[in-house]
């Protein structure tokens, strides 16, 4: 009973506090290349007075900044044109990666490419990933097979680098062998990037919530 | 009207065009059978890559996914050797004779047509004679014991000509070889004289690429057949 009545109590005072904060939407206004939709602002705790005392009183400018990311890559298909067996790898898909916050990648559904149509005397062809700058690092680095790209979980935890924009490229290796008949193989994995330190004020699609106002709080 | 056709399939290329992005040529390295990494030309290298179908976004949205596609187009290739193209025989009496000794290899990827034309009985190579024909056979066979062949297996000349498919298969892929037999019936008619036949044998590579140049297997605008497909 007496911690019913406690969540009651305890339900009621933030409820009034909500209240209370008196929180109301302003207008906002950007320079220069600035959205003014990319931000939105509430005045609350209003305070007044009317004596002969001096007056003194707290005043909080508070900025909930969401994470935001920019991100582009150069192609998100490699067409191999293979006219004998051998083993080749190309770069250069390029990334970039721009946030202020941390970012994971997970990788999932790769696989060896596969014929396309039809049946082979070996259906698939064995490919290799890797990430790198230069040819030389790239060729005796690592190179992750499908599974093992599928295993990989990246996380770019906020830095520095990360605001200004961090950048690499992808690597495709293939061993096309004898037994590979002469046909059209293709393998479709997806990569998904995740924001890890979003507000919880906006939405999956990185709309703000109806109730924004709810986040607007009287700590000082 | 047929203008106007021309502008929209015109319009619909552009939009095809729009929509796969910048397809962009890259380096390709080779890394050998010993070990060393070899940058390829792109005109005599074995392989040539592209990269298309860029993405990019930027906002506040939490997750996002991209799809990543690598697609790898191999073209037919074939390996082949045949230890001779001539035969010649010396004959001192008439008789029955066949002899062995040219081996056909063949490797490839793909279904491999074999034709032959123009083989008939040896004939007269100059001027007339008695029997201007000598009794021309043949004998392929894949046997590896290469046992000399009965009599009833021999083909004659004029029905060799025609075609065979080799057909896409692990043995293909590994390499197949054969034996080629040769058999003339030298008769009493056949005046002391010289006789030849030749025949002409083609190999045709039923699965071949279209961006690979039919003619001598050069390279063809690979990058008109970077599809976006998935």
């Amino acid at each position: 009973m007496k911690r019913f009545l406690l969540i009651i109590a305890i339900v009621f005072s933030m409820f009034s506090l909500a209240i209370a904060n008196g929180a109301t939407e302003v207008p906002v206004y950007a320079y220069g290349d600035s959205d003014p939709n990319d931000a939105r602002a509430f005045v609350s705790m209003p305070t007044s007075g009317s004596c002969n005392k001096n007056w003194e009183f707290e005043f909080t400018v508070e900025a909930q900044i969401a994470q935001w990311v920019k991100w582009n890559i150069s192609g998100t298909k490699w067409t191999w044109f293979v006219r004998k067996p051998g083993t080749y790898f190309t770069d250069c898909i390029g990334f970039t990666l721009y946030s202020n916050g941390d970012i994971a990648i997970d990788f999932d559904g790769f696989a060896s490419p596969s014929y396309a149509t039809g049946t082979s005397v070996n259906p698939y062809i064995d490919a290799w990933y890797a990430f790198g700058d230069k040819s030389e690092d790239v060729a005796f680095g690592t190179w992750y097979s499908p599974s093992e790209l599928n295993d990989q979980t990246v996380l770019f935890p906020d830095s520095e680098e990360l605001h200004y924009g961090w950048g690499t490229k992808l690597w495709s290796k293939i061993k096309v062998v004898e037994c590979n008949s002469a046909s059209t193989y293709r393998d479709t994995g997806t990569i998904t990037l995740t924001l890890k330190n979003q507000k919880p004020w906006l939405d999956d699609n990185g709309y703000y919530l109806n109730n924004l106002e709810q986040f607007v709080t009287d700590e000082r | 009207m047929n203008r106007f056709l021309v502008i929209l399939v015109l319009a619909a290329i552009g939009v095809l065009g729009f929509a796969q992005g910048t397809i962009r040529s890259l380096d390709v390295w080779e890394i050998t059978e010993s070990g060393s990494v070899v940058q390829l030309d792109e005109n005599t290298g074995n392989a040539r890559a592209y990269a298309s179908m860029s993405a990019e976004g930027s906002c506040n949205k939490k997750v996002w996914t991209l799809q990543f596609t690598t697609e790898v187009q191999v073209a037919q290739w074939a390996e082949w050797s045949i230890s001779a193209t001539k035969w010649t025989w010396f004959v001192r009496k008439p008789g029955d004779y066949y002899a062995d000794a040219i081996q056909f290899s063949l490797k490839s990827n793909g279904d491999v047509q074999l034709s032959a034309s123009g083989f008939n009985d040896l004939e007269y190579a100059t001027g007339g004679g008695v029997n201007r024909y000598i009794e021309t056979y043949y004998y392929l066979t894949t046997d590896a014991s290469n046992t000399p062949p009965s009599t009833s297996v021999w083909v004659r000349a004029s029905d060799v000509n025609g075609s065979l498919v080799v057909e896409d298969s692990a043995v293909l892929h590994e390499g197949m070889a054969a034996h080629l037999w040769n058999r003339i019936r030298v008769v009493e008619c056949n005046s002391a004289s010289t006789y030849r036949d030749t025949g002409i044998i083609t190999l045709t590579l039923m699965n071949q690429k279209p961006w690979i140049n039919p003619d001598d297997g050069s390279w063809g605008n690979t990058i008109d057949y970077v599809t976006q497909e998935r």
